[in-house]
């Protein structure tokens, strides 16, 4: 989730006295020393500097060398060997392709699914609230769980999936996981099922904050739906829109849990994902100087897109703060 | 469309529900899948795929539902959320709580730091994070999981309590400090109490954080001893790949614990969420 | 709020997160198996899994130990087997096939040699422990041992009109063919766990450049050799054929709707595959398999290739000791050598079995093991799983590159390429 002084109390709550944004008086309850500073902050920061920074530093350090992990620390140093490695890895190219697939397909498929689902959920119906509740089920669940699951659907013999291909006639079998040209779909089918949800609650929330006055006065001007839609819903969405494509993008470049267990990112790399590829190389091979090299890759990956989409995208939402993801995901 | 006939208002009704009973298939087939297919035998499940399981036959729920093993990761999984929860949350408040009321040189900086720690996805830092706990001698153990859990969570948390403690009145603070109330009191006896919504939120949050990770403990526990149910179900379906029922029921049962939860914690959960992701 | 609390106990209050860490650090001891002897196996399914247990349970009971027996799944325990590499700590005893993944983590300090302390080595065949020797020391005890070749069904190829089993890599086409136009699935594949199929590359490797010309590359660390290239060109043929059952290529070898539960269920005519294959089939399968419609057949020669019928690909399971293991853990692993132990093992594992005196210890000889038995008997020569006996990173590529050629992703000579990058970066 995104936030940068958001009224922090939920919808409802009733936020504290709508003073978000004032500057609270500076007015430290019993002047606490640096001592008492110092132990507040401490424990949260050892804990940020040893299992969030160490290891990223330490990535950083490995990536520079040829070490199998096992015996002693690295001392094999081969420079930029790694990365150069990198570049000339089909996996990895491979990897970065079907990254960019993904991505497109979520900002081009995924969310439009999600935002038109909003809209329609914000229309007032009886039941509207069950299919609210509804949606969102399979965002709750773990990913590893779903994907045995979908595992189950589109086995290729007694799949659930087939069958349901044949009560409606079409008696062909279709390699749903084992099809390199069309696994990819369908693992980002599963992506849908499983994150649209998500993205729909974002864009209902958005929605739900645009004043229906704007609509009513438009209204009374004689404008139609879908100049409504167009002049009014779609500007107003557009920070909603772009915090949703960020976290789809950033929760993309991670995916690991339901491909790992789905399809081991195979057939022979097909829907390989960076994580995938990197923990092969780091558990499964011992290359841990390489896997280390492509940990930085991922990180350099985010960080340049954060940074990018911060400075030229969210900066008129968000007044240029560093913001970003954690339940999201494409 | 003109919504205000009566005829354009049933068109319109009829739109959206298709468009919604449409959708709720798409969402609620896979699971019905699985609470349907644990009840059947294997037979069932590959003669009558699609229908309903008949005889209906509980034997493969009620065999996970004895089994030691699934009760123990049910154990593992909620110990570990609710420890992950208990550390990230608490640090975080303390951390917030200083960030949002007192002015110190670097704080800005510090800030900067714990925020830029969101950009940083888990799975780069899998990797390190394994040959430092093998260092800390923390594999195979819960805290291997649940330090670098509530570790990674701290950035969040950090930034949706810091301005919920922002923006909470001087004037209770004055009085507090009227009344004698140091810090720790204030902290503890007044802040604390006042941001029980903000505290529920990103609670929930990292409960479903750590309920749901996988990667983590897939390479810190590579013993059955401390294994969390996604660990579980992943190594059931291994174990019994010729009994896809079975599978099914086990599925079924590891999906459950957080459909319940969400049913009643949905409104945390939602708010968390949409907090950030709108400007609310 | 008139009544300030104390400031201790507001300070016990916000220490309650370091508390509960301190709490669940306490956990964290216990989250080590407090077991004195931890042992990893593969026998994931009853009866031998039970069979593993109750042992343990015997032997636990005459020293005082105590034991904590995991059964893990194939290829969880590869994977499980890898980190806790990684980690530093093997388990006590686990399961291993020998050869250069032994030999790195020997390599590493993780495992105990045993060369001294084992006294019972009289009561299993010499041959039986090579895999597990490295540099003259040795590093588990065996219970199993083998060869893989052609499992095959004789009524559908009966039904095909295939009348004996092929002995040439050309007959075997035509028998694939023949399969083929009778609407039978020639060959099951688990391609999604990939070193099902590495065995076909090693074995035409073998038939071409013959065991010697292996050994060689290997020690050289080239394979570009004429006939590594060849063979891959062969394997690839074979692929172009699609011999395979539909959806192959996301199938695993004992997952659902995977190799063997094709070849349990009759559906398709042969597999691949080591001693185990019959055992799994009908595990995976949940049926009784295909019993005495299961023939075996050594790997086909190729004409003018370096290699004979008689050399087979194989191996077996083996018990390795990790270096923290207690001393007991040899008498532990003599116990599992004591005769009854081997003949209860043999029996309920359905292993071949690795006995000195193998009357002593098989009774009943299993059907299809007495034909594992009887291939080995007559072998010329050996070569161990090439994704065991070579270092990981090796055995890996080779495992990834077969699968890649048989789903046509890459050409024989890109195998061989890939192989070769693989050992320049290990040398």
């Amino acid at each position: 989730m995104t936030v940068k002084e958001p009224s922090a109390a939920p919808p409802g709550e009733g936020r504290p006295e709508g003073r978000r944004g004032a500057s609270p008086r500076r007015r430290p309850v019993g002047r606490p020393g640096a001592g008492t500073l110092t132990a507040f902050i401490a424990p949260g920061l050892l804990l940020f500097l040893l299992f969030v920074l160490l290891p990223v530093a330490f990535a950083a350090y490995v990536a520079f060398f040829r070490w199998n992990g096992l015996g002693g620390p690295p001392t094999d140093f081969i420079g930029f060997d790694n990365f150069r490695n990198l570049l000339g890895d089909d996996v990895f190219m491979g990897d970065m392709w079907r990254l960019t697939l993904l991505v497109a397909m979520s900002i081009g498929i995924q969310l439009p699914i999600a935002f038109g689902l909003a809209m329609l959920l914000h229309q007032r119906f009886p039941g509207r609230t069950v299919f609210r509740l509804l949606f969102f089920v399979p965002y709750v669940l773990t990913e590893a769980v779903t994907a045995v699951l979908f595992g189950l659907i589109f086995s290729p013999r007694r799949g659930f999936a087939d069958s349901m291909l044949q009560s409606i006639g079409v008696e062909t079998q279709v390699g749903w996981l084992s099809d390199r040209s069309i696994v990819l779909f369908v693992i980002f089918g599963i992506l849908t099922w499983k994150f649209f949800g998500f993205h729909m609650i974002l864009y209902l929330a958005g929605r739900q904050n645009i004043p229906e006055e704007l609509y009513e006065a438009a209204a009374i001007d004689g404008a139609g739906g879908a100049q409504m839609f167009r002049n009014i819903t779609l500007p107003l969405m557009g920070p909603t829109v772009r915090i949703t494509i960020f976290l789809s993008v950033i929760g993309t470049v991670q995916l690991f849990d339901l491909v790992f267990v789905l399809t081991g990112g195979g057939p022979f790399h097909a829907s390989e994902t960076l994580a995938i590829t990197m923990y092969d190389q780091g558990f499964g091979r011992n290359q841990i100087g390489y896997a280390s090299a492509l940990s930085i890759a991922m990180f350099v990956i985010s960080l340049v897109f954060a940074l990018f989409y911060q400075r030229y995208v969210l900066k008129r939402d968000l007044q240029g703060s560093l913001t970003t993801a954690g339940g999201g995901r494409s | 469309m003109n919504v205000r006939t009566p005829r354009g208002k049933l068109l319109r009704n009829t739109g959206l529900y298709i468009a919604a009973f449409v959708t709720a298939a798409f969402v609620a087939t896979p699971i019905l899948f699985a609470l349907l297919g644990g009840f059947k035998d294997n037979q069932q499940l590959r003669e009558n795929a699609l229908g309903l399981p008949s005889p209906w036959n509980a034997e493969h729920y009620t065999d996970v539902l004895t089994s030691d093993s699934f009760w123990r990761q049910v154990f593992n999984s909620v110990f570990i959320a609710l420890a992950t929860t208990v550390i990230v949350v608490g640090c975080a408040a303390m951390v917030a709580f200083v960030f949002a009321r007192f002015a110190f040189r670097g704080r800005e900086a510090l800030f900067t730091l714990f925020a830029a720690g969101m950009m940083f996805p888990f799975a780069v830092a899998v990797l390190p994070l394994f040959i430092i706990l093998r260092t800390f001698e923390l594999l195979n153990s819960p805290l291997g999981v649940i330090l670098p859990q509530a570790a990674f969570g701290l950035p969040l948390t950090i930034i949706i309590l810091r301005s919920f403690f922002r923006a909470i009145p001087g004037e209770v603070e004055e009085a507090a400090v009227i009344d004698g109330a140091g810090p720790w009191l204030f902290f503890v006896k007044i802040l604390l109490p006042m941001a029980r919504p903000v505290l529920a939120t990103v609670s929930v949050l990292a409960l479903v954080g750590s309920w749901n990770s996988y990667l983590l403990p897939l390479v810190v526990l590579s013993r059955p001893t401390w294994w969390t149910l996604p660990l579980g179900v992943t190594q059931f379906q291994g174990q019994y790949a010729s009994d896809t029922a079975k599978v099914l029921a086990f599925v079924m049962l590891a999906m459950l614990p957080a459909l319940i939860f969400y049913a009643f914690a949905e409104r945390h959960l939602i708010s968390g969420l949409t907090s950030g992701g709108t400007k609310g | 709020m008139r009544q300030p609390l104390s400031r201790p106990r507001a300070l016990a209050a916000a220490g309650a997160a370091a508390a509960l860490a301190l709490a669940a650090a306490g956990c964290g001891d216990s989250g080590e198996s407090d077991a004195d002897l931890v042992w990893w196996h593969i026998q994931n399914e009853d009866p031998m899994k039970s069979t593993w247990e109750s042992m343990a349970e015997d032997w636990a009971e005459g020293s005082g130990l105590t034991t904590d027996v995991q059964a893990v799944e194939v290829e969880a325990f590869k994977e499980r087997m890898g980190t806790s590499a990684q980690a530093g700590e093997l388990p006590d005893l686990y399961n291993t096939w020998g050869g250069g993944v032994l030999a790195e983590q020997v390599e590493a300090g993780l495992v105990r040699d045993i060369t001294d302390d084992v006294d019972c080595l009289d009561k299993v065949n010499p041959i039986s422990l090579e895999a597990y020797t490295i540099d003259d020391r040795l590093y588990a005890v065996p219970f199993d041992q083998g060869v893989v070749g052609f499992w095959y069904n004789m009524d559908l190829f009966a039904e095909a009109g295939v009348e004996a089993p092929p002995a040439t890599w050309d007959e075997f086409l035509d028998a694939v063919a023949a399969l083929k136009d009778a609407g039978i699935t020639p060959i099951a594949l688990g391609a999604a766990d990939q070193w099902p199929v590495h065995y076909y590359w090693t074995y035409l490797v073998m038939r071409t450049v013959g065991l010697d010309g292996l050994a060689e590359a290997a020690e050289a660390g080239d394979f570009s050799g004429d006939g590594f290239v060849q063979a891959g060109q062969m394997l690839a043929d074979l692929a172009a054929m699609e011999p395979f059952q539909p959806g192959f290529e996301s199938a695993g070898y004992g997952a659902v709707d995977g190799q063997a539960a094709h070849m349990g269920e009759g559906i398709a005519a042969m597999e691949l595959m080591g001693q185990w294959g019959p055992e799994v089939q009908r595990q995976a399968s949940g049926t009784d398999g295909p019993g005495g419609a299961l023939g075996f057949f050594p790997f086909p020669e190729v004409t003018g290739g370096a290699g004979a019928t008689a050399e087979f690909l194989g191996g077996g399971g083996g018990f390795a000791a990790g270096s923290e293991a207690p001393d007991e853990v040899v008498d532990f692993m003599c116990y599992l050598l004591e005769e009854e132990n081997q003949a209860k093992a043999v029996a309920d594992g359905n292993f071949s079995t690795v006995a000195a005196d193998p009357d002593a210890v098989v009774t009943d000889p299993d059907q299809h093991i007495q034909l594992v038995t009887e291939a080995m008997a007559a072998a010329t020569g050996t070569q161990l799983y090439l994704d065991q006996a070579y270092p990981p990173a090796i055995g890996s590529t080779i495992n990834e590159a077969s699968e890649g050629l048989v789903l046509g992703q890459l050409t024989a000579e890109e195998f061989v390429a890939m192989v070769d990058d693989a050992w320049a970066a290990e040398a």
